[in-house]
């Protein structure tokens, strides 16, 4: 989509409460699953609910499954994390392997928002020697210099002159004279 | 006990014709909801606001690449100004790193440029004597050698 | 430090050891003196800025047309060196260089990462969440002090770089969409990318320019 429309937000990536600095810690708190017991369309769920379920449940000791049998709805998932933010999803007429996909992305996720990035970075510190400055670069003898000044006053371009070009062929004239005679 | 719900009276009509997929209501709105943001008419009445969001979609479908080509534009001028006030330019800060097989792309150098000047400075004065020292190209405008560096006798196969 | 401020960086030895001869160093080896204070007013790159201008103004040093005597500073340089060098690992020893930062290569982008900091890969990576990852491309490292750039990679025995893998996540839905106007052609196509976020650990030096019995090996398994 282009991104400035307005149902998406956006914004930089952070991870929870410095998730990851000490140890890691899964961000989902709970995991509801509602399906039917009769429906065609929550088949897949039951498969998943028959023979995966426990060993996701032990696998992540940390998140709180519920199981939830609702008659004449469609199956679903809603997961909870710690920062309060919810992710729902319909899982009508899913398979059991995709179930299981999408339950592992709830795991992984740190909040089921939808969002966009604007950087795919986001650093606390960007700058350790001191961002550029108009003047890190010059000699800080500027700071205390008097005006006015001989050496500043200067212009900053002068080409060579006539008379200095004749002392610089005089002054090589001279050289070569004196390797010659030494030589 | 029987619990009597409305679902308990729903019964399949043979006769109702089941449009496929979503309703005018509801592909109209999908429209609408994404021209939310637009100019006058165009985010109101669905025709021109079909017609403006299919543009901003290929716009931002175009737009992709051209991001690449303006943000390499971009680190180029500023690495070719931050070159040029340490007194080289862009040409040999690119060649002289290059030729001592210093593999930083142009947005880390534009970066270092920016938020690590000490640095930038070092690598600037580097590629300058790896660029004069090697004769990777005309010197004759460079002017003089920045102080400080020492070669090594680092020489490129 | 401030001295160490000056001598700006260290060209690190590439693999290539033994190309290095002894003060092949030609042009002006201006460096500066390792003293406390900053040098003095004339002698220290001038007043003005370093402008093109005021370097073109003086145009490269022509050689003279005559005889003069070429000054060899290679004792000098060995000298410098080594006490750059002895200062930059005196600084790891103490670890007293601070906040380091570095420039890494990873999925294909180059990213500039400092302890703590949070980095999004996109596309598949296999790295699972909760994994400790450990950064082995690295380019560039640097202090407030010092700076150690590699040609182009620095060894593994030099840098640490530990991360962990914080999330695992699917962008937003991203589009891609092309029409062809008055010809009926029109495609939509709907795509999310894999996202790993991964938050940057520790970045861990050791000694600069330690002599090992064998080069290139570096420690991997042929």
């Amino acid at each position: 989509m282009s991104n400035s429309h307005l149902f998406l937000p956006s914004g930089f990536p952070r991870a929870t409460l410095g998730n990851g600095i000490g140890r890691y810690i899964c961000q989902l708190k709970r995991i509801t699953l509602k399906f039917c017991k009769e429906r065609g369309s929550s088949m897949g769920m039951r498969d998943f609910l028959e023979h995966d379920l426990v060993d996701y449940a032990s696998k992540h000791p940390s998140v709180v499954v519920y199981v939830k049998p609702r008659r004449n709805r469609s199956a679903v998932i809603k997961a909870e994390y710690c920062n309060g933010e919810e992710f729902w999803m319909s899982t009508y007429k899913m398979t059991r392997e995709e179930i299981r996909k999408w339950l592992e992305l709830c795991t992984t996720q740190n909040d089921g928002a939808e969002f966009r990035f604007r950087k795919m970075m986001h650093t606390d510190t960007p700058s350790i020697q001191g961002p550029w400055t108009p003047f890190s670069h010059r000699n800080p003898e500027l700071n205390t210099a008097s005006f006015p000044h001989e050496e500043l006053s200067k212009p900053v371009f002068i080409p060579q002159s006539a008379t200095d070009r004749l002392i610089e062929l005089f002054k090589e004239q001279q050289h070569t004279l004196k390797s010659v005679k030494e030589g | 006990m029987v619990f009597w719900g409305s679902s308990l009276f729903f019964k399949f009509n043979p006769n109702r014709i089941y449009q496929p997929g979503p309703s005018k209501f509801w592909r109209r709105r999908r429209i609408l909801r994404m021209s939310a943001h637009h100019f006058g008419r165009r985010r109101n009445c669905y025709r021109l606001a079909l017609r403006s969001v299919q543009k901003a979609l290929v716009y931002s479908t175009k737009a992709r690449k051209l991001r690449c080509n303006d943000l390499l534009k971009l680190n180029g001028q500023r690495l070719a100004s931050a070159s040029e006030e340490l007194g080289t330019n862009i040409r040999v800060l690119r060649m002289g790193l290059h030729h001592a097989n210093v593999c930083l792309d142009n947005h880390m150098l534009a970066d270092l440029s920016i938020w690590e000047p000490r640095t930038f400075q070092a690598l600037s004065n580097f590629a300058w004597n790896n660029y004069t020292s090697q004769g990777l190209g005309d010197i004759h405008d460079l002017g003089s050698p920045p102080e400080g560096v020492i070669l090594r006798g680092y020489k490129r196969q | 430090m401030s001295a160490i401020r000056r001598l700006m960086h260290i060209v690190n030895p590439s693999v290539n050891a033994l190309l290095r001869k002894p003060g092949s160093n030609l042009l002006n080896q201006n460096f500066l003196s390792n003293n406390q204070s900053l040098p003095s007013l004339t002698s220290f790159l001038g007043l003005k800025t370093l402008s093109p201008v005021s370097r073109a103004a003086k145009a490269f040093p022509k050689t003279p047309s005559h005889q003069s005597t070429v000054v060899d500073t290679s004792v000098d340089d060995e000298r410098t060196i080594e006490e750059v060098i002895s200062k930059v690992n005196s600084q790891i020893e103490n670890k007293s260089h601070g906040r380091l930062f570095a420039i890494i290569q990873l999925a294909n982008r180059q990213w500039k990462i400092t302890p703590e900091d949070v980095v999004v890969v996109e596309g598949h990576w296999p790295p699972n969440v909760g994994d400790s990852i450990r950064l082995e491309k690295v380019l560039l490292v640097g202090s407030s002090d010092f700076t150690l750039v590699g040609m182009p990679l620095l060894r593994p025995d030099l840098v640490n770089i530990q991360a962990t893998v914080v999330e695992k996540r699917l962008s937003h839905t991203k589009t891609n969409f092309k029409k062809k106007r008055r010809k009926q052609y029109q495609r939509i196509n709907f795509y999310r990318y894999q996202h790993t976020m991964i938050r940057i650990n520790s970045i861990t030096l050791s000694a600069v320019n330690e002599k090992k019995d064998l080069e290139g090996v570096d420690g991997r398994v042929f």
